[in-house]
């Protein structure tokens, strides 16, 4: 043994040691890889603290707690279901050891999954702010909410009994995601501090689209509702982001707080597919020019020749600037250029009077976008037609 | 005469006198590389410390990876000696080869040409590749014929570039932070981009001087150009390499990116300091370019190489979808080194003559070619160009 460790130890200390370095040197590269996550998630965290604290001029410390437990759904933009946003963390903020806030991190959705830091002032229980932590929504869209649009947040009542965001126009998705994490919120906010959440009695009997061509384009909705203490009913004209306009048919106006109310249960029905909407009506040529919204930031745009008791369709033609690739849809689209889509979901329509025509594999958002138009057209024609 | 045409007389027998010889040479290699050890410890360890994003032991990382590297060739070597030369199986033995053959070199600058995240194993199977494969499998030390670093280094980037990603990548935790750097390299942003466009290239970094100084993200030790100038003078003062192989490897693609930058639309003065500042270029031409064994060993020789190294380098760089392009352009000129040696010293010895002009002929020939199709070619493939700062004081 000792002649052969003589003559061969060093090199048996040679692989010793390269074992040795082989070991130590995997942990310390772990050890360097798992500090260098965490240093980055620290920064990460510290960056999401300091846009909370921004928002409560004067305060300096954040507190991590736990929220009571609220389960809501609130319906998704486009008609896509119900969907059920949830508190990802909640943090006191501190002004030394006053409590100014609270700030609710909120998983909600807008197309696609997105996570917001809604703020709310303990001083005057309303949000100060909301911060985008993560989005998925297409660029092209969510890149138009700009300060006007943020700027609603920085000091929105949570007793406005409406709560609604006013939303950017065609950025309708992102901007139900932001209204879904505020109503969440003020939901835990109701159930963590002394905050009750108004209410005011009122059903909503029916939504439905407005087709009498005189009032369309100002109304473009109608609401039927039983309100107050003795269920008084009344039809409701609602403008596109669903604000009170008037009683159909004229009388008195209803009073602030269920025109409000009228407009958080219509907001929150979400039972109608706003895509599609009336443009306008000439009465002389029976020219009926509708749009809707594709893919393209523009507008699908259709001007539809009726008969001259509206109640047939003559001739659809459209005016569209959409790209067709990248939709989403299954497979390549392989036809030509704008509006071959809308065109064949028209002769689908125009060949056999039915509105859910197929759409175009590879052009699936545009396809949908048209669909909705038909049926809100068909809709019209029928509601001419006294509903034959 | 050509017996001793790979040289130039006087042959002074001067290695076995006291301070001469390889252990003196090696003594200054080590000295040379030491400003760029301490640079690349400073960058991604001490600087990384005192902005607050790391702590002591991440601290000393760089440098126990680096000095690490430079262990395990020794090892390795030593292990190998031991298994390959029986009549050696001792200490004794195996020091007495170790002394000569420069064994912790490889590793060492493998280690310098690696991200800061790559894992140690990773550096040991680079070691491994470099040392045992490219060094020992030729012969050991003077009879490989590929630079041995850089078999390892390429070795790696073929097959466990994911795997470093993984761990972390070339980011240190001070610039894995920063925005504007968008998670790239100035090379990797080069080759996504394909625009000369100093505000894409240069000035998410900060200004060329940052670019000097080598505070930008980059491999391990390769981006400090001051440090690597300072190991430069020092290796050129002691002769350990010659002055006009890195001057005229780097001068090459400093000119060719110049003209690939005009034929492309003119970016400016500022695209080939970017070029030559990017990058293992610097690193490269005085660590690597210079290799005693793999490089020839005549200074016309070494003129000839240095000149394709350049060429190649460019065409590798932005032609190829390589980013880098130094190690790539080195290992394949490695292969010519032999016939490029004894042609060069054979015009050397003879001058241009009737013998020799069809050898000359074919080198000028080649390399005007390459240097036309890259200029062309690269011109072609770069679309967008928008100038630079007006001005060197904009630069800096």
């Amino acid at each position: 043994m000792k002649v052969f460790f003589g003559k061969h130890g060093f090199i048996l200390i040679l692989v010793a040691i390269f074992v040795l370095i082989f070991g130590l040197g995997g942990v310390y590269s772990r050890f360097m890889t798992s500090e260098l996550e965490e240093h980055i998630e620290e920064n990460a965290t510290g960056a999401e603290y300091a846009l909370y604290l921004e928002m409560f001029p004067g305060a300096d410390t954040l507190t991590p707690y736990t929220p009571g437990e609220v389960s809501k759904t609130y319906p998704l933009a486009g008609g896509r279901g119900d969907f059920a946003p949830t508190v990802d963390k909640a943090l006191k903020i501190l002004q030394g050891t006053s409590e100014k806030g609270v700030v609710y991190v909120i998983n909600t959705k807008g197309k696609e999954p997105m996570k917001v830091g809604v703020g709310i002032s303990l001083e005057n229980d309303a949000c100060v702010g909301i911060a985008v932590l993560e989005q998925n929504d297409t660029p092209d869209y969510f890149s138009q909410l700009g300060d006007p649009f943020y700027s609603q947040f920085d000091a929105k009542a949570l007793s406005d009994l409406a709560l609604a965001v006013d939303t950017f126009a065609g950025v309708t998705y992102s901007s139900k995601a932001f209204e879904i994490a505020l109503f969440y919120a003020r939901e835990l906010y109701a159930a963590d501090y002394d905050f009750v959440i108004p209410t005011v009695a009122m059903t909503l009997v029916k939504l439905e689209y407005n087709f009498d061509p005189t009032t369309f384009i100002a109304s473009p909705y109608i609401a039927n509702i039983i309100y107050g203490d003795q269920d008084t009913e009344a039809a409701v004209m609602l403008s596109a982001s669903f604000d009170y306009v008037g009683l159909v048919g004229g009388g008195t106006d209803l009073e602030a707080d269920f025109q409000a109310a009228v407009k958080a249960l219509a907001q929150g029905a979400g039972t109608l597919n706003t895509q599609a909407s009336f443009v306008s009506f000439d009465e002389e040529n029976n020219t009926l020019v509708m749009q809707t919204k594709g893919y393209n930031p523009n507008a699908i745009q259709a001007s539809i020749v009726l008969n001259d008791t509206l109640d047939i369709v003559v001739s659809i033609t459209f005016v569209s600037m959409e790209t067709y690739a990248n939709q989403g849809g299954y497979g390549d689209y392989t036809g030509g250029p704008a509006p071959a889509v809308e065109n064949n979901l028209r002769n689908q329509y125009l060949a056999d009077g039915d509105p859910n025509v197929d759409g175009v594999a590879g052009a699936t958002v545009s396809s949908n976008a048209v669909r909705s138009l038909l049926q809100l057209l068909d809709g019209f024609v029928e509601a001419q037609n006294g509903g034959e | 005469m050509a017996r001793f045409a790979g040289g130039k007389a006087p042959f002074l027998r001067i290695s076995d006198q006291p301070n001469q010889g390889t252990g003196i040479i090696m003594r200054d290699f080590m000295i040379g590389l030491a400003p760029v050890i301490l640079f690349s410890w400073y960058k991604n360890g001490i600087q990384v410390m005192i902005d607050g994003n790391i702590g002591f032991f991440e601290m000393l990382y760089p440098l126990i990876f680096i000095l690490l590297g430079g262990l395990m060739s020794l090892i390795m070597e030593g292990i190998t000696l031991y298994i390959i030369h029986p009549d050696s199986r001792s200490l004794k033995g195996v020091m007495a080869k170790l002394s000569t053959s420069y064994p912790m070199v490889p590793g060492l600058l493998l280690a310098m040409v690696l991200p800061l995240y790559t894992p140690v194993w990773v550096l040991i199977f680079g070691c491994f590749m470099g040392t045992v494969v490219g060094k020992m499998l030729f012969g050991g030390f003077g009879h490989n014929i590929f630079n041995p670093a850089l078999i390892g280094y390429l070795t790696i980037a073929v097959t466990l570039t994911g795997v470093i990603n993984a761990a972390g990548g070339v980011f240190n935790a001070s610039e894995v932070l920063v925005d504007s750097y968008a998670g790239a390299t100035p090379l990797t942003l080069l080759s996504r981009i394909k625009e000369l466009d100093y505000d894409k290239l240069v000035a998410p970094y900060g200004t060329l001087w940052n670019f000097f100084l080598g505070t930008i993200p980059g491999a391990l030790a390769e981006t400090g150009a001051l440090a690597i100038l300072v190991s430069y003078g020092w290796l050129v003062y002691r002769k350990v390499i010659k002055w006009f192989t890195p001057l005229i490897y780097v001068g090459t693609v400093f000119v060719l990116s110049w003209f690939i930058g005009i034929a492309s639309g003119e970016p400016g003065i500022w695209f080939p300091l970017y070029s030559i500042l990017s990058g293992g270029l610097m690193f490269g031409a005085v660590f690597m370019a210079t290799e005693p064994v793999t490089t020839p060993r005549n200074p016309l020789g070494k003129v000839v190489f240095a000149l394709f190294l350049g060429v190649f380098t460019v065409l590798f760089r932005y032609i190829s979808t390589l980013p880098e392009g130094v190690a790539t352009s080195i290992v394949f000129l490695n292969i010519f080194t032999m016939p490029i040696d004894n042609w060069t010293a054979v015009i050397r010895a003879r001058g241009i003559k009737k013998q020799t002009a069809i050898k000359a002929s074919v080198f000028a020939v080649l390399f005007i070619a390459l240097v036309l199709y890259a200029i062309l070619k690269a011109g072609s493939m770069y679309t967008a160009f928008i100038q630079g700062p007006i001005g060197i004081g904009g630069w800096f």
